[in-house]
């Protein structure tokens, strides 16, 4: 009785290790990955090497003209407006997947006629010309597209790399046909006399994330 | 030996517990700063406003006022104009002669030597060919005189903010005309009165209402030069009988009448 009272004691006394080993065990191991997680925020805040975001900026300005500043008044069908501004990456970073989105307001029967492409010139415009080289942007000259077919549209032929060259460039407005008629000085209820104000948005994403060793 | 499978079985136990507490305490997702960024020119807005293509017909050329015109005093006597035969022709309606100008359809044709029924009047006019409504005999070179014709002059005005290049104009006559009502234009200048002329050019007959009373006419394209806000054109209403009353309706279409596009760099 002894005996089986001395090897049952044994045997819940390894068992007892057993639960203790394992315990300890997890718990340092779980420490183990702790520490090192914490060790290395530690080393972003404390650390003495610097780390500097770049900067990603995409600003637009009036080129020559009025630009976006003023409206555009008393159009037809088939008349075409230039505008001309100025795109550029001003940041530190390259941009990626330039894009436009048109946003139209007010006269829905105005917008859904009005067709925008985009041109970029080497050099400025001068009175509507290029001297330089001109390229497409978005559309093309001969193939406007939809004002309101214009959401995160990609842009084309841009530069878009940091403290790149200005983009210079053209904005076409062509207003597509329509057919109204007005009788005895009567307008119908349609485009004209209507406005629509068109919201422009040029977006540019960052650069690909790159690995820089050293 | 019993003492070495414990410690390596104690072993193995520690080692996968190590395990789980290191997967239990690992992070489980990217950090924020993998995040794409963009950068977006500031919004700007711009308006576009349509212009406006509209005509009206009113009584003098600043009328602007909208809604059909109703001509109710085509009571003036005019067209009067002399000329001569250019070819004999024997009991037929057709005639030439050597001038139309100032002969309109309505007018009561005679004849000092005879040969023209009474009452007889001009009913199409096509070049130096007139067409009448009776049966005539006349020898070539025979002086023939055309008058009693009743006019109202009208004007069509551009108050749209388009310039056109043309409008169309209908007309429902309110009472009966036996050969109908004319609406005529003038080349030159109008100089109205009871004898009108057109000064410096010819006067046009663009078309004829003769469908009887009541009837309206089907749009006629007037072509030319129309700038925003001024006169289009000035125009006359004939018809033969005095005391007619007709509608004028004028109406433009953006698909055909408006100037043509332009392009403007601004």
């Amino acid at each position: 009785m002894k005996l089986i009272s001395g090897t049952v004691l044994q045997s819940a006394s390894r068992f007892t290790v057993k639960i203790l080993v394992v315990a300890a065990a997890t718990v340092g191991g779980g420490a183990l990955v702790s520490s090192s997680v914490f060790a290395a925020l530690t080393a972003e805040a404390t650390g003495s090497s610097s780390v500097e975001a770049g900067t990603i900026k995409w600003v637009q300005t009036t080129a020559t003209g009025d630009g976006f500043s003023t409206g555009i008044t008393g159009v037809a069908p088939g008349d075409i407006q230039n505008r001309y501004v100025n795109l550029a990456n001003t940041g530190t970073l390259d941009g990626l997947t330039p894009t436009l989105t048109i946003v139209g307001s007010g006269a829905a029967a105005l917008t859904n006629i009005l067709k925008v492409n985009i041109q970029k010139c080497t050099v400025a415009w001068a009175a509507g010309s290029c001297s330089g080289t001109a390229s497409d942007v978005l559309g093309s000259v001969g193939t406007p597209v939809l004002v309101s077919s214009v959401t995160g549209s990609a842009l084309t032929n841009l530069n878009i790399t940091s403290a790149s060259l200005t983009n210079r460039l053209k904005i076409t407005i062509t207003v597509g046909p329509v057919t109204e008629v007005t009788t005895n000085g009567v307008l119908p209820s349609g485009i004209q006399g209507a406005t629509s104000t068109l919201a422009w948005t040029f977006t540019l994403q960052q650069r690909a994330a790159v690995t820089v060793e050293g | 030996m019993q003492r070495g499978r414990w410690i390596s079985r104690n072993f193995r136990l520690a080692a996968v517990a190590a395990l789980v507490g290191a997967i239990s305490l690992a992070p489980t997702e990217l950090r924020s700063a993998d995040a794409v960024v963009s950068a977006r020119a500031i919004p700007t807005s711009i308006s576009v406003t349509a212009g406006t293509a509209k005509v009206v017909a009113g009584l003098t050329s600043g009328a602007t006022a909208t809604g059909t015109l109703t001509l109710s005093g085509i009571t003036t006597s005019s067209c009067s104009a002399s000329t001569t035969v250019t070819a004999k022709v024997t009991a037929a309606q057709t005639i030439f002669v050597a001038s139309a100008t100032g002969i309109s359809i309505g007018n009561i044709i005679t004849a000092a030597g005879g040969g023209v029924p009474a009452n007889t009047r001009v009913t199409g006019i096509t070049g130096l060919t007139l067409t009448l409504s009776a049966n005539v005999t006349l020898a070539k070179n025979d002086p023939v005189a055309f008058q009693g014709c009743f006019q109202q002059f009208f004007s069509v005005n551009n108050i749209g903010s388009i310039a056109l290049l043309a409008f169309s104009i209908s007309q429902t006559s309110a009472s009966a005309s036996p050969t109908g009502i004319s609406i005529q234009g003038c080349s030159g200048t109008w100089v109205e009165g009871s004898s009108a002329t057109c000064s410096g050019g010819t006067i046009s007959t663009l078309f004829t209402n003769t469908s009887g009373g009541s009837a309206t006419s089907s749009f006629t394209s007037i072509s030319g030069t129309f700038p925003t806000g001024a006169q289009a054109r000035e125009l006359r209403a004939v018809c033969d009988r005095s005391g007619q009353t007709t509608q004028i309706n004028v109406r433009v279409s953006t698909a055909t009448d408006l100037r043509a596009g332009i392009t403007t760099n601004g």
